[in-house]
């Protein structure tokens, strides 16, 4: 342990820890901007910076190491003179249209202005950093012209995800964060995941808001229809400051009718159609010898990755369509007639964890049901601000059950939200089919947890089945690097494009490790609740086999959810 | 006062046309590759005992001593792989002595690295080369591929056993990039921004090995240093500040051009006996020495001695030995407003205080240079400056004060008139404009 004082208070704590980290044990916050809890130390804002021994130079907290007998002063009059000097050189060059700007609340910069208690414009010329808006990408909205430069973006886009597309350029005054070659965003790499969004301090990047065209539909006398992502009902509440983890899946079903939408219905659903399908394609590819591993492909962001970095893998991928997109066309042809909407009538909208959503929606082919499938996805926070545009107390609301049929999802479907949620969703359905039994425990905890790369082997009655699950797409290249050189030892992968899968998507509230691990307990711990907690037992599905598909990957389904991919190498 | 030359000691021969310095051979026969030969028979405790004793310091800016810059590399590290790199990232406006003496003699240069090399026991190097100097890259890569064939480079060094190969990487023209992690990380193939130290390259540099890194004069001196032997070599010059130096001088003196001199001459006798003074009918400004990031003293100032530690202490720096001498022709504000446009620019970008206070310097000091300034901007260029010196990420940052907090300093009735007093006799502005 290392003992040193912080503002005159006796702190021992292990070494490597840093001045930041030291001085939160004490109960003292220093500012922060480009430091993020789950990312690199930058060192590049300066905000936190502190007095050291009393020297003149001073250290920043986010990256000075704790040393024995160290004398820090994190808030002097010096110290608290630079930080706002700091911050009045950044909104020298920072437009200052809080009132009218996407990040509004979250703004951290504007946080930290407000705890710094800058409450003076900028004493310097008013410069402003070149705002080329870009709206190309039907998931996020860059505006450079916020931007601070504070690297989180190109450290996600880069290094955890592995995708290159967001980087700095030019130097000094003239530094830019930007895609390649002068591109729109719509027409680079980007796979629209969004976690580029969860970690911009400012409005420089935001997610392309949807909100608008729910009203105009509403205003054209549409029916409304909606469906819930898994992860969506563990994420909301926080979004409506609650606690991470808070499960709200009847509150959030009474809000969504308020705000106007005619039927809510729950993906769930979906997700253990997508599991009767995938699982049945599993194991016709284990029976007659299709391309293994055979890789999942619910998740659009690693879709597109895979069809812009591995088009030469694109036979791996699971030819099932993602939950959103089977249950699309089911919402325009079976489910309207059980509701007794005109399909053309229908607008049908999917609540979504995620930012890639918005883009898988308007891929060309997701038409089956010989309309748009889905018409709109929105995300977890818009979901939340239409809900407070609407004045609805979300904390005090009752609970409502989703419509029906196909409000009625098991425990597999809901997993759909965490990392490994859809292998162990799949194996359940898997085991039963093929050893005709049930299962004696349900849980496969072994694909569970945040490990980038998870590994497991289940014996399916004598066959041993290899899985690999990863998460975050810089994990994703390390094992379609494998796959590509034929060593890949694995008959079954799991790839989700956020790191923590959906509960760490793109469209919640900006995320941090510890929020997302919070997510992740709730949805396990929701799913124990469940009455239904096996694919193949949805009375549901059931229902619409009988009624409507045939069986798993009959002509009908193949028609209606499953898809093909395309080679988007030229992007790059 | 004489030049003294120990490392351009074959430019007289170049430059009448007898030496050629893409010749391994010829500089074989004026001594070269003599003081590796003696290194490399040396055990590397030795050499850099040699080192200390020679009391060589950095030539590239901070003036470091050398041979402690080597025992930071020494030693068990890792896989064992170790780099010699070769800033010639040469990019302080006004400098040129690196390019003379890559001119003159490349073969030094090697011989400098080799015996670097040979004292922290690393077998592999780089040039980082200058965008600008790009027209030099073929002849350096000829002469390397002839110091190769002909064994002074390459496998087996003078059949010494040892082994040192050389290779040379082009730089794309970042200022920052002279700033030794950040030419790691252009080395690398990355943006050239500075690291976070620790770990320092010693300890792990350039693709994670320990990485020692050094000037190209520095390097040029090791050479003289073990063909002389240092007890020698440190006559030259005065006690602290051994050795010869390079000095490039420029801007408004009659004799411009790269000279070498022992280390300590006096600046005033530099620029008005051996460089002639200033043009006839203008009056000497002032002088800049250290280029871009050196301090600017005024004519009352420059009775110095030019050694490292002096220079330092008028707020300047000699190692990169820039001269800027100024006239009365030109306007002080003017100087400074071109100087921090040049930081604004260099920055790398990535620390507020560097890229935004440098951008404001400049545009509190563009007003004032335009007839637009108040007084209290030259409270706000103090503080900004501050700012920059007690919290950016690296020396760019306080570096791109010092021209202007020297002004303030050495130049403040200038800036003053500029501000409120009567017209500039050199921009033809009048101060105090925007008062009406």
């Amino acid at each position: 342990m290392v003992n040193l004082t912080i503002d005159g208070c006796a702190v021992s704590v292990p070494e490597g820890t840093t001045i930041l980290e030291a001085a939160r044990t004490v109960n003292i916050n220093i500012p922060t901007l480009c430091h993020h809890d789950d990312l690199d130390v930058k060192a590049a804002c300066r905000i936190c910076v502190v007095e050291v021994n009393g020297g003149a130079v001073l250290q920043p907290a986010c990256e000075t190491l704790v040393a024995e007998g160290l004398d820090v002063k994190t808030a002097t009059p010096r110290v608290i003179k630079y930080r706002r000097n700091i911050l009045e050189l950044i909104f020298a060059r920072h437009p200052q249209d809080c009132l009218t700007c996407r990040k509004n609340d979250l703004c951290e910069l504007r946080k930290v202005a407000e705890r710094l208690g800058v409450h003076h414009a900028t004493f310097y010329g008013y410069d402003p950093r070149p705002d080329h808006l870009d709206t190309s990408s039907p998931s996020i909205v860059r505006n450079p012209a916020k931007c601070i430069l504070c690297g989180r973006c190109v450290e996600v886009c880069s290094n955890v995800q592995s995708v290159h597309v967001l980087a700095k350029e030019n130097r000094g005054y003239y530094t830019n964060i930007v895609p390649p070659y002068g591109r729109a965003l719509a027409d680079t790499a980007c796979v629209n995941c969004g976690q580029c969004y969860q970690v911009c301090p400012t409005g420089a990047i935001t997610i392309n808001d949807n909100i608008h065209k729910i009203y105009e539909a509403a205003d054209a006398g549409k029916d409304l229809v909606i469906q819930i992502a898994p992860s969506v009902r563990i994420n909301l509440a926080e979004c409506l400051n609650e606690e991470p983890g808070t499960v709200s899946t009847g509150r959030l079903v009474t809000a969504l009718k308020r705000v106007g939408f005619a039927k809510v219905l729950d993906a769930d659903f979906a997700a253990d159609l997508t599991i009767m399908e995938e699982g049945t394609e599993l194991l016709s590819r284990i029976q007659n010898g299709g391309v293994m591993p055979m890789i999942t492909s619910c998740c659009p962001a690693w879709i597109k990755f895979c069809e812009t970095f591995f088009p030469d893998q694109l036979g791996h991928l699971s030819t099932c369509k993602s939950p959103q997109q089977m249950f699309g066309p089911l919402i325009k042809t079976w489910c309207a007639e059980k509701m007794g909407f005109d399909p053309a009538n229908i607008y049908s909208v999917s609540a979504m964890p995620c930012t890639a959503k918005k883009f898988e929606c308007q891929r060309d082919e997701m038409n089956a049901s010989g309309y748009r499938d889905v018409d709109t996805s929105l995300t977890v926070q818009e979901l939340a601000h239409m809900i407070q545009t609407a004045g609805i107390d979300f904390a005090k609301l009752e609970e409502t059950p989703f419509d029906s049929p196909t409000g009625l999802g098991s425990g597999a479907g809901l997993i759909f939200g965490a990392t490994g949620g859809v292998m162990e969703a799949a194996l359940r359905t898997v085991y039963e089919v093929v050893t005709g039994e049930t299962l004696p425990r349900l849980e496969f905890t072994q694909v569970r947890g945040v490990e980038g790369i998870k590994e497991a082997i289940v014996d399916l009655k004598g066959t041993p089945v290899r899985l690999c699950i990863a998460h975050g797409l810089g994990n994703a290249r390390k094992v379609m690097e494998q796959v590509r050189a034929g060593t890949a030892p694995y008959d079954f992968i799991e790839i989700m494009a956020c790191p923590g899968g959906c509960v760490g998507g793109g469209g919640n509230a900006p995320r941090t490790w510890a929020k997302v691990k919070k997510r992740l307990a709730a949805i396990y711990a929701e799913e124990q609740r469940l009455p239904l907690r096996k694919s193949h037992d949805n009375p549901e599905v059931q229902q619409l086999y009988a009624e409507f598909l045939g069986a798993p990957n009959s002509e009908k389904a193949h028609e209606l959810l499953h898809t093909h991919y395309v080679n988007r190498s030229d992007l790059l | 006062m004489k030049e003294q030359y120990i490392l351009l000691r074959n430019r007289n021969a170049f430059e009448s046309g007898t030496y050629h310095p893409l010749e391994p051979a010829e500089y074989r026969a004026t001594g070269g590759f003599d003081g590796l030969e003696r290194a490399l028979n040396m055990s590397a405790d030795a050499v850099i005992e040699e080192v200390r004793t020679s009391g060589l310091r950095g030539r590239g800016g901070a003036g470091f001593p050398t041979w402690r810059k080597f025992t930071f590399c020494v030693g068990d590290k890792g896989d064992g792989v170790k780099y010699v790199v070769c800033n010639a990232d040469e990019g302080e406006p006004g400098t040129n002595k690196d390019r003379e003496l890559l001119t003159v003699d490349p073969c030094a240069v090697f011989e400098g690295m080799a015996i670097a090399a040979k004292a922290i026991d690393a077998h592999f190097g780089y040039i980082y080369l200058r965008a600008e100097y790009s027209f030099m890259r073929d002849d350096l890569r000829t002469v390397m591929e002839r110091c190769r064939e002909q064994g002074f480079l390459g496998k087996n060094i003078l059949g010494s056993g040892f082994d040192f190969d050389i290779d040379l990487r082009m730089g794309n023209g970042a200022y920052v990039c002279g700033e030794e992690t950040a030419l790691l990380e252009s080395l690398e193939g990355k943006r050239g921004e500075p690291r976070l130290r620790p770990p320092y390259p010693g300890d792990s540099g350039l693709f994670g090995k320990p990485t020692l890194l050094n000037n190209v004069e520095t390097l040029c001196n090791l050479p003289a240093i073990f063909r002389m032997g240092a007890e020698q070599y440190k006559q030259i010059g005065v006690p602290g500040s051994t050795g010869t130096k390079l000095f490039t001088v420029s801007g408004n003196v009659r004799r411009r051009g790269v000279f070498e001199f022992p280390m300590g001459i006096n600046l005033k006798e530099l620029v008005y006996d051996f460089c002639g003074g200033v043009p006839e009918g203008q009056k000497l400004l002032g002088v800049q020495t250290g280029g871009a990031s050196g301090a600017i003293i005024n004519a009352s100032q420059v009775d110095i001695s030019l050694d490292i530690d002096h220079v330092s202490a008028s707020g300047g720096r000699l190692a990169c030995g820039t001269i800027m001498v100024y006239s009365d022709r030109n306007c002080i504000v003017d100087i400074l407003c071109n100087n921090l446009d040049f930081f604004r620019e260099e920055s790398c970008g990535k620390c507020t205080p560097c890229r935004e206070g440098g951008t404001q310097l400049y545009h509190m000091i563009r007003r004032i240079s335009e007839g637009e300034g108040e007084m209290r901007d030259l409270r706000n260029i103090e503080e900004v400056c501050n700012l920059m010196c007690a919290t950016s990420r690296c020396g760019l940052g306080t570096s791109a004060t010092m021209p202007i907090m020297s002004c303030l300093r050495n130049f403040r009735p200038e800036l003053i008139s500029h501000i409120d007093g009567d017209e500039c006799p050199v921009c033809k502005l009048k101060g105090g404009k925007s008062r009406g």
